[in-house]
């Protein structure tokens, strides 16, 4: 043990054997009173009124965030999200758009192009079968 | 242990108890008989088991420690509330106490809590410092931690009068 040990030892020691000395009896302490040492304690007006105010705050701010918005129920609120479309839906329907909404049909009848016959067996310019 | 055995065991640590209960207390003596009540009456319903897995005083000296926190927590939320300031203010060293003993005890209030308590267990308890990691439920590694620095700040502390 150091010297620095030994002093603080020497000194700790000391204090407690005093705070022992100072001890009540074993008996003394197990059979206290254990009333409650209510006699300094005093409301002041002004903490009780904090307190209350705080209290009433807590309670606005839990019903402020729990509100459904606009006074609808969370069902009402639901199917309203369901039937919204957006105000720029309009910007999606582009010229020849509704091409994409069907399946193109071709005809069987000859197509004609420069005055030649495209239909099979005519070949020749000016040849009828 | 039986209950007789209990009660011999703590009356005979009674002393050392309460010197530890008023350290655990900032010195005030209501509050550490209070706690040192309460702490006899948890052990000895029952409330408090002792496993054996420590010495009886290793034990003793955590139950007074847990029940002087729970002290304090309570009376510091009723005083956040009430007007009572008697619980908290600081037993006032009176020009009878000797003057080195009012050195020690502002210098040992000046020190971190854990460095606190363990100079107190080690050198006024009587504690290894293994013990007193194991009062305080700690490990012993940071008890040795605390026990190194709360010695080099308390000797820095006593040395320059307690100014520092």
């Amino acid at each position: 043990m150091s010297e620095l040990d030994r002093e603080l030892a020497r000194r700790l020691a000391e204090l407690r054997r005093t705070d022992e000395a100072g001890a009540p009896s074993f008996r003394q302490v197990l059979e206290r009173p254990r009333a409650r040492r209510a006699a300094s304690v005093t409301w002041s007006p002004l903490r009780l009124a904090l307190a209350a105010s705080a209290l009433v705050f807590i309670a606005l701010v839990a019903l402020l965030v729990h509100r459904p918005p606009d006074g609808l129920s969370v069902a009402q609120g639901v199917r309203s999200l369901a039937e919204w479309k957006a105000p720029t839906d309009s910007l999606l329907r582009t010229p020849g758009s509704e091409l994409f909404d069907s399946v193109p049909q071709f005809s069987l009848a000859p197509v004609t192009v420069s005055g030649e016959s495209a239909h099979p067996g005519q070949r020749k310019k000016g040849v009828s079968p | 242990m039986a209950s007789g055995e209990i009660e011999a065991e703590l009356e005979r640590l009674h002393g050392a108890g309460f010197a530890w209960a008023l350290a655990c207390c900032r010195h005030d003596r209501e509050e550490a008989s209070d706690v040192l009540q309460t702490s006899y009456l948890k052990i000895l319903d029952g409330r408090a088991a002792f496993a054996g897995r420590s010495s009886f005083k290793t034990f003793l000296f955590g139950v007074i420690l847990k029940t002087a926190q729970e002290a304090r927590r309570r009376n510091a939320l009723r005083s956040l509330l009430l007007q009572n300031w008697s619980r908290r203010r600081e037993e006032p060293a009176t020009s009878r106490e000797p003057e080195d003993r009012i050195a020690l005890l502002s210098a040992l209030a000046r020190l971190a809590r854990r460095q606190r308590e363990v100079l107190d267990l080690v050198f006024a308890m009587g504690l290894t410092v293994e013990e007193a990691a194991q009062t305080l439920a700690i490990s012993v590694g940071s008890a040795r931690v605390h026990y190194d620095r709360g010695k080099k700040r308390l000797a820095r502390l006593l040395g320059s009068g307690g100014r520092s």
